[in-house]
């Protein structure tokens, strides 16, 4: 093993532990993304130094190929993340932990299929009050407002 | 084979822990502080891990103009990949990856892949300025929020990468190179024209591949702005 190879693996793994970490730890989907292509960085980083200890243009051309489908995969996620924030006005990705839909499979117990049925809630209808008296003055003087009331509820 | 030459086994997992670990403290401690760049303990023990590690890789005997290049283009990249990833912001995290981005190109023209080292700074160059649109776009009325902040179990993250980091660079340092003897066998690829071999080996031994690449492309593009129509369909 030629130093220079040496060096470049050694650069290459730093760098792709680096895009482990930062996708395992970071919450921002495009820094993740960002973190991903860190990760592919390093690869291509990797075949050009193995190209070069060899002496032939395969690590080159592959590092053609990553450069690529870098751009397609970034192109494919840029557009999902505009996709998901304006679902959810957030690009948390711990938001879309529950991702999955919940189906119910037919060996499933029975409970749970009673569980997941909404039982249909009857119609109720409440007397409306007609409000009497004088109005509560709170402690810091400012009369006690209806709508304060509801939202404090 | 070029991968074991000769394992040599001087007290490497001393030489090898120390710097990982103290990385793995200081970016440990610049995650946990809340403010970050402020962190006074987190950057000794980063510098420490830097020091550590340049003195665990250094040989004597190396050529010294490529030594200081590599030293430089690696010092710049692993500080600008601490940075990005400790970063809250992501619009500087977008900025510190440009500059990783930047010092491995450098790297690339080092190896003697000079087609390679401009179409990464085109194509990274064109990537970066349409996420750095969308950080704007998206993140702009948050600033930097409480997602951005609080990072997902940073301690099982980062031990397991510093596991991953030693493991990689123990089995790189079985094969410890014998100094510049070895380099004589490399290629000597700044001599020839490496563009017009790059060019043979893409269109003369890899055609249908680049065929393959570039249907890609396009599908790509396709599904891009489909997917675009109906989010703004289903917008509407």
């Amino acid at each position: 093993m030629t130093p220079q190879l040496h060096n470049s693996l050694l650069i290459g793994a730093v760098l792709f532990v680096f895009g482990t970490v930062g996708f395992l730890t970071r919450r921002n989907l495009i820094v993740m993304f960002l973190s991903v292509e860190l990760m592919l960085q390093a690869v291509a980083l990797n075949l050009i130094a193995f190209g070069h200890a060899y002496g032939n243009f395969q690590g080159q051309a592959f590092t053609v190929f990553v450069l690529t489908v870098a751009a397609c995969e970034a192109a494919i996620a840029l557009v999902l993340f505009l996709a998901i924030y304006q679902q959810r006005k957030t690009l948390d990705v711990s938001i879309w932990h529950e991702l999955g839909e919940v189906d119910i499979r037919e060996d499933e117990p029975e409970r749970t299929k009673v569980a997941m049925q909404t039982e249909p809630v009857p119609p109720q209808d409440f007397e409306i009050l007609t409000p009497a008296g004088r109005e509560p003055v709170l402690p810091n003087g400012s009369p006690k407002t209806r709508e304060g009331a509801s939202s404090r509820a | 084979m070029l991968l074991a030459e000769e394992a040599t086994a001087v007290n490497l997992p001393m030489a090898l822990g120390l710097p990982i670990v103290l990385g793995a403290i200081g970016y440990l401690l610049a995650v946990a502080s809340p403010l970050r760049r402020k962190s006074v303990p987190a950057g000794v023990c980063l510098l420490c891990a830097a020091i550590s590690g340049w003195v665990f890789w250094w040989w004597p005997g190396q050529p010294p103009v490529e030594g200081a290049l590599c030293v430089a283009f690696a010092s710049l990249m692993v500080a600008c990949g601490c940075g990005m990833q400790v970063e809250a912001n992501p619009v500087y995290a977008a900025l510190w990856f440009a500059l990783v981005i930047l010092s491995t190109c450098g790297f690339f023209l080092m190896e003697g892949a000079a087609f390679i080292s401009a179409a990464t700074i085109i194509v990274y160059a064109g990537a970066i300025i349409v996420t750095f649109l969308f950080v704007i776009m998206l993140a702009r009325q948050t600033g930097s929020s409480i997602y951005d902040r609080r990072f997902r179990n940073p301690l099982l993250s980062i031990s397991l990468g510093g596991l991953l980091l030693a493991v990689l660079v123990y089995s790189f340092q079985q094969a410890r190179p014998v100094g510049a003897v070895a380099a004589a066998g490399a290629l000597t690829a700044l001599e020839v024209d490496t563009v017009m071999q790059l060019g043979n080996a893409l269109f003369v031994d890899h055609l249908w591949s680049v065929e393959i690449a570039g249907v890609l492309l396009l599908v790509a593009t396709f599904g891009t702005i489909l997917i675009a129509i109906q989010t703004r369909e289903d917008a509407a």
